[in-house]
């Protein structure tokens, strides 16, 4: 009984020195915030280089009405646009950007080897920020990278793999993955380009994760209906051209239901489904760059955009779930605790990604 | 006396001999300075960015860290799979598109420029309208008219007892031809050639119909070989242009895995990541094929004995008589399928809740108030103003002036400006944008520009240059040397001739070569998204975002701002233009 009563206090006694130790790690984070936040003003600007879309310009535009004396530069690329632009300015010694976010791709391994983005971490000041349990999954699960330190992910939205109309397709047909290579859906399955970077590509990434090679390679022999254009894909499956579509884009899909098009476009499977969904971070995934112009600006607007209010605007603008758990329930689809997911954005599932690419060249040419 | 004065009058002639001689001598080494600075701009504009993706093509390492030189990024494009089937499919795709559209494109600008047509301006001009249409809503349009399931022909036919299967079918070669006969193809051939065949002398055709020759015969025994060189390079461009479409065979031919050279560098370049230097070694390819056919060009319109425009100049008309009204019905109908069909379905489009999508709650104005209210609207408007019209002025210019040097003066190295200015158009945009990038970032002089408007307006100018410098070309082979010696005779000065004889028998040209410059500046993505800033971003980026967002109906509004500004634009400058050129 003692010894409990003991256990007690030095349990009470650990839980004081934690609180004090937090305490400690967040004391002073005012003095910090203030000299940032007066350099940040000294220097007047941040550039932002990111997803293209009104929804993220809107986002960035909520920072400049926060602090209007800090003007936001805004510019939305393809990482394909992005790459090249970012390499050649700084191959010729113009170092342009603050920030990047944008999807998980190679880039970030290859920018980090470099050492062209610069650990993250360690410029998360307010609080709230740098709570980890304010997190979905905490730090470990929201950085994306093996070190933990530079890429973050502060978007968990989690995605169907697949979209089935329903007036087509009932769910006594089908409603699991793995039915999805029954010789009765040959000639009824779209699929996004799975052969270059993009949603198809994660999804059969994720299937070759979760079911392996052989599962994916009878898929893709399905005489599946190919297409790089993410609004014929939804339009496809809306229509019943293909009532199966995968790696359907949400917001596009949604973007019709609200006009009251395509309403019996379900997804395939739920949340608990094996291999039916997958966590995502869609474009919610932020860099801090080296060598950044306005250093102060930018640890000014990382520190925004993942608090509690730029989080908010986030939401609101694009519709996708913020991975602040205080958040869940404010937009987008959130991940549900007990949930089946597969986060395939993490760098050491890139190789999948790669695989991926591979087999469905080997199949589809 | 009179012999004193016969002695001052022969001096008098002789000094003003020798000054003019000097002032005709000033003049050559003026405009032979002026050719030199022009090859010197052309080359480095042209020149420096293809040696810098020509040495991309070589390196190892990505993007991030050149590791090394090799074949690599080569032995990877070329050992592709499908590049065979790609080549084959290209080739297949080129042939039967320029196989029906340039007949038909001949005989349409024929008729528009060389007949008694009514109303043939107004219909040259929707040629003009169905040239500045935006392809991806009007590729839409056609889907839904034409898709196999759901088109509304289809659907429409097949309530015919006869009709059991869909006639039509989007998703096909065919489908694919067709959609890109109905969109530019024939359009482009079109306002091309019409100037051309306008100011073809009548003498020619009068003294065809004498022998007795029918309107057809003189087409093809006497216009078109008269016309060659116009035509050729008409063809040439087209051609290049072809092997260049990319965005009708994404949407089309994606689903029925019909790939072609162009889809094949996009897969590389929207590779993880990107490939470029496989896909700059496949654009390289191209260059490389494409050249024999320049060269070809080059020899076959080196001589000049194609002048159609001369001394005895007559613009007068076929008359077509009892064929009139068929042939304007004719005419009518393949301007009004190119333009005003496509124009109403885009535009309809926009005020669709959802673009083909009929039911009871179909009309709404909420994607014009989503578009015009867009905080960066107004500011993405006035530099999307700023860039077209600065483009189209600075390209007339340019283009204007290098045409003149190509074949107005004997500058010897004529023919390397003549070869070079063909570079730009064989090159696909987001590559060339990257040779840009490295030019403004490669020269500390250049550098300032960087960010700049003037960034992108030497982009977007150099970019167009093939189109605007042959059009400009082929105008002034055309016109004949006398007109310019006739006027020199009569005492006018180089100006007066310039200004007087030369600039209106090219003006209509030059409005031409303005307006597909202003649309072109106007519409143009690949190149200015890399060098765009937030200041300086134009409508076209407005529609890249929403094109990203799948949101195609608020990129059809864009798409139908652009038409309409650059529509007026060019009815303006052809209203004015037309006063001060030839009039047929």
């Amino acid at each position: 009984m003692i010894r409990v009563r003991g256990s007690g206090w030095l349990l009470a006694l650990l839980m004081l020195q934690l609180s004090c130790f937090v305490e400690l790690l967040n004391a002073g984070w005012e003095e910090d915030w203030s000299k940032i936040l007066s350099a940040a003003r000294k220097e007047g600007k941040v550039a932002i280089a990111g997803a293209p879309g009104k929804p993220y310009r809107d986002v960035v535009a909520a920072f400049e009405t926060k602090y209007p004396n800090i003007t936001l530069e805004y510019q939305g690329f393809t990482p394909a646009e992005f790459v090249p632009r970012f390499y050649k300015e700084r191959q010729a010694n113009k170092f342009l950007w603050d920030v990047y976010f944008n999807g998980p791709t190679t880039f970030d391994v290859e920018a980090k080897k470099a050492g062209d983005i610069s650990p993250i971490r360690p410029v998360f000041i307010l609080p709230e920020v740098k709570d980890e349990k304010a997190w979905y999954g905490g730090f470990q699960s929201a950085f994306l990278d093996k070190e933990r330190q530079f890429i973050f992910s502060f978007q968990a939205e989690i995605g169907a793999q697949a979209y089935v109309n329903r007036e087509i397709v009932t769910e006594k047909e089908l409603n699991t993955v793995e039915a999805l290579t029954d010789p009765k859906w040959k000639g009824k399955i779209a699929v996004y380009d799975p052969r270059i970077d993009g949603a198809g590509n994660g999804r059969i990434a994720v299937w070759l994760g979760v079911f392996g090679e052989e599962f994916v390679k009878s898929l893709l022999k399905q005489d599946v209906g190919l297409t790089r254009d993410r609004r014929q894909l939804v339009e496809w499956v809306v229509r019943g051209k293909y009532p199966i579509g995968v790696a359907v884009s949400p917001p596009v899909l949604y973007q019709l239901q609200h006009q009251g098009v395509g309403s019996n476009v379900k997804p395939l499977g739920s949340s608990r489904t094996r291999g039916a969904y997958r966590l995502s971070s869609t474009n919610g995934v932020l860099r801090l760059i080296n060598k950044s112009p306005n250093p102060n600006a930018a640890i000014l607007f990382i520190n925004w955009l993942l608090s509690k209010e730029g989080q908010t605007a986030w939401v609101k603008s694009t519709g996708e779930a913020s991975r602040r758990l205080e958040l869940q329930k404010l937009g987008g689809e959130p991940p549900e605790a007990g949930g089946n997911y597969f986060d395939i954005d993490q760098e050491d599932k890139l190789w999948l990604r790669e695989r991926a690419k591979e087999v469905s060249k080997e199949v589809l040419g | 006396m009179g012999q004193q004065r016969a002695a001052v009058i022969c001096d008098e002639k002789g000094v003003r001999l020798l000054r003019s001689r000097i002032a005709l001598g000033e003049f050559f080494a003026l405009q032979n300075m002026i050719s030199w600075v022009a090859l010197g701009f052309v080359l480095l504009v042209v020149l420096y960015p293809l040696t810098v993706i020509l040495i991309d093509s070589f390196q190892e390492g990505g993007p991030a860290r050149v590791t090394g030189y090799s074949l690599k990024a080569w032995r990877l494009a070329l050992s592709d799979r499908g590049i065979v089937a790609a080549v084959w499919n290209t080739v297949a795709l080129t042939i039967a598109r320029q196989a029906i559209a340039f007949p038909v494109a001949i005989l349409l600008a024929w008729v528009l420029a060389r007949t008694d047509l009514p109303g043939a301006r107004w219909l040259e001009f929707l040629f003009w309208i169905a040239y500045f249409l935006p392809t991806l809503p009007v590729a839409m349009g056609w889907i839904l008219l034409l898709d196999p399931d759901h088109g509304l022909l289809n659907l429409l036919a097949m309530k015919l007892p006869f009709v059991k299967q869909a006639p039509f079918n989007i998703y096909s070669f065919w489908g694919i031809v067709w959609t890109h006969l109905a969109t530019n193809t024939i359009a482009i051939k079109v306002i091309l050639l019409t100037p051309l065949f306008r100011n073809m002398d009548a003498a020619l055709e009068d003294a065809s119909r004498v022998s007795g020759a029918g309107g057809i015969t003189t087409l093809r025994r006497i216009v078109v070989p008269v016309m060659k060189p116009a035509v050729l390079v008409v063809l040439i461009m087209s051609i290049i242009q072809s092997l260049q479409t990319f965005e009708l065979e994404q949407v089309l031919g994606f689903p029925i895995r019909f790939y072609v050279f162009s889809t094949r560098i996009y897969s590389l370049l929207h590779d993880d990541p990107p490939m470029l230097a496989a896909a700059t070694a496949l654009s390289t390819i191209i260059l490389v094929l494409m050249l024999p056919l320049v060269v070809l060009q080059r020899r076959l319109t080196g001589k000049r004995e194609y002048a159609v425009v001369g001394g005895k100049f007559r613009t007068q008309k076929v008359e077509l008589h009892r064929w009139k009204w068929p042939v304007f019905l004719v005419v009518s109908c393949v301007a009004l399928t190119v333009t005003v069909l496509p124009f109403s379905i885009v535009t309809a489009g926009t005020f669709m809740k959802v673009f083909g999508f009929f039911g009871s709650d179909t009309w709404t104005l909420a994607h014009w108030k989503a578009v015009i209210g867009d905080s960066v609207f107004t500011s993405s408007l006035k530099n999307t103003l700023l860039l077209a019209i600065s483009a189209a002025m600075g390209s007339v210019l340019l283009f204007t002036l290098l045409g003149y040097i190509i074949v107005r003066t004997r500058f010897v190295a004529r023919n390397i400006l003549d070869l070079t200015s063909w570079v730009p158009s064989m090159l696909p945009g987001i590559i060339l944008g990257l040779g840009y990038l490295s030019l403004l970032l490669g020269f500390a002089v250049l550098q300032p520009l960087y960010g700049t408007m003037a960034a992108m307006l030497l982009a977007v100018v150099i970019s167009r240059m093939t189109l605007g410098v042959q059009i400009i070309k082929t105008n002034f082979m055309q016109v004949g040397n006398e007109l310019e010696e006739a006027s020199a005779v009569s005492g006018a000065s180089q100006w007066d001739t310039l200004r007087h004889i030369f600039l209106p028998l090219v003006m209509p040209t030059m409005l031409l070569v303005g307006a597909v410059s202003f649309i072109a500046a106007a519409r143009d993505v690949s190149t200015v998204v890399l060098l765009s800033t937030t200041g300086t971003r134009p409508l076209s980026l407005l529609q890249l975002d929403l094109l990203a967002q799948g949101n195609y109906e608020g990129a059809a509004v864009v798409g139908v701002i652009v038409v309409l500004l650059t529509t007026g634009v060019a009815l303006v400058a052809r209203l004015g233009g037309l006063r001060v050129g030839i009039q047929g």
